[in-house]
């Protein structure tokens, strides 16, 4: 064994080496760097999980957008249709009302006609009979005696004014 | 240079406290002092986001950790400390020699009337004590674990009285753990003090470009060294623990 060079002293140093070396490297050199390693593997895998969920989250809320969009599509389609129908509604009574109005205006357009008429035909009447007299004055006065004057016009006027009764 | 220096056993330096330092011990404490360093330099300033510098030593560590995991399965928490300083502890005592001036650069000294060379520094690994000194704390811890592990279970497969043949198998067995620690040191040894004389001789024979390959085969012996002892140590101690009981 002295041949190859094994010595007690020497032996003995290098074992305590390795064990301090065990204890050293166990405490500053492996022990952080796994729990670096651990700690990294965990943050990933949080990572990993959060970005699923977040995923999962994300369908959902698309699920939940177009059910959304369809309901509001369908109100709409009825607010609209409701609309329309009111309009109907509407449209129709104010023709109504329209026509009833018509007809209320043109009724009594046709009685003022009538009054109008009515009144021009008694002016008519009234003057007719006035430029009868003085025409006939004016022509019999020549002709007639005084006498015959008034009788021919009273009978003429008698006449006259039966006419145009 | 007239002559090649080879010399099996490593050689004294100086005297510290009445103790003899070799220049293997003193290669050891070098490479103890730029690990520890290192270590400290990385690990003092550890963030989620790792920079470069932590990055490769995640990926040395995380690497060889999840390679020792494959052996032992979960114990390797409470074995990694073991396993993985024999790993790195190994595997940078064995590089330490291939660093130019490790084994060339040294005094002259008169021993025995006759003037000898002794370098400063030798491959940590290139030192039988060096390499016994692990293969001993390692079958210890081994023995240790099994024993703490398993109990009497462990016990029961060195000193069996049931029946002879277990008896003998026991006295094999206890044989066996012996021979670990010789399998351990020689192999580990003969494997860098053998790449060693090899750089020696071809750069005395031929200094220019001649030993490059042999410094890459170097690297990678040294490499694979210090991967067979640990993972040995991660197999056998997966053996010791395992219980065959059922």
């Amino acid at each position: 064994m002295d041949k190859i060079g094994v010595e007690p002293v020497a032996l003995l140093t290098q074992i305590i080496n390795f064990l301090l070396m065990v204890l050293i490297l166990s405490k500053i050199l492996y022990k952080p760097i796994l729990k670096m390693l651990d700690e990294r593997k965990k943050k990933i895998e949080e990572g990993l999980k959060y970005t699923e969920k977040m995923q999962l989250e994300m369908e959902k809320l698309e699920i939940k957008k177009t059910e959304v969009l369809d309901k509001a599509r369908e109100e709409v389609k009825k607010i609209i249709e409701e609309g329309k129908k009111a309009g109907k509604s509407v449209e129709a009574d104010i023709i109504k009302s329209a026509h009833e109005e018509a007809k209320h205006i043109i009724e009594s357009g046709n009685k003022e006609i009538d009054s109008e008429k009515a009144k021009m035909l008694k002016a008519l009447h009234r003057e007719t009979v006035d430029v009868s007299v003085k025409m006939a004055e004016k022509i019999l006065k020549d002709v007639l005696s005084q006498e015959d004057q008034r009788s021919i016009i009273d009978k003429k006027l008698k006449q006259i004014a039966g006419l145009v009764k | 240079m007239g002559e090649v220096h080879i010399s099996l056993k490593a050689e004294k330096i100086f005297s510290l406290f009445g103790f003899s330092i070799t220049n293997s011990i003193l290669a050891t404490w070098l490479v103890m002092a730029v690990l520890i360093l290192a270590s400290f330099a990385v690990t003092s300033k550890l963030s989620l986001i790792p920079s470069r510098i932590q990055s490769i030593f995640e990926m040395m560590i995380g690497g060889i950790y999840d390679l020792f995991k494959t052996i032992t399965g979960e114990k390797i928490k409470k074995f990694f400390p073991l396993v993985g300083t024999l790993f790195f502890f190994i595997i940078f005592l064995n590089w330490m020699g291939l660093i130019p001036g490790v084994g060339t650069i040294g005094i002259y000294e008169i021993v025995h009337e006759k003037k000898e060379f002794i370098p400063l520094l030798r491959a940590g690994s290139a030192d039988i004590n060096t390499t016994l000194a692990f293969a001993i704390v390692s079958v210890v811890l081994i023995q240790f674990y099994g024993f703490t592990t398993l109990g009497k279970e462990y016990l029961g497969r060195f000193i069996n009285l049931k029946n002879p043949i277990n008896f003998f198998v026991g006295i094999l067995e206890i044989m066996s753990e012996g021979t670990k620690i010789i399998s351990f040191a020689f192999r580990l040894f003969g494997n860098i003090f053998a790449g060693e004389v090899l750089l020696t001789v071809v750069a005395f024979l031929m200094p220019l470009f001649a030993p490059l390959p042999f410094l890459a085969l170097e690297l990678f012996v040294g490499f694979i060294q210090a991967l067979v002892f640990s993972m040995l140590t991660a197999v056998f101690l997966s053996v010791a623990t395992t219980s065959h009981e059922h």
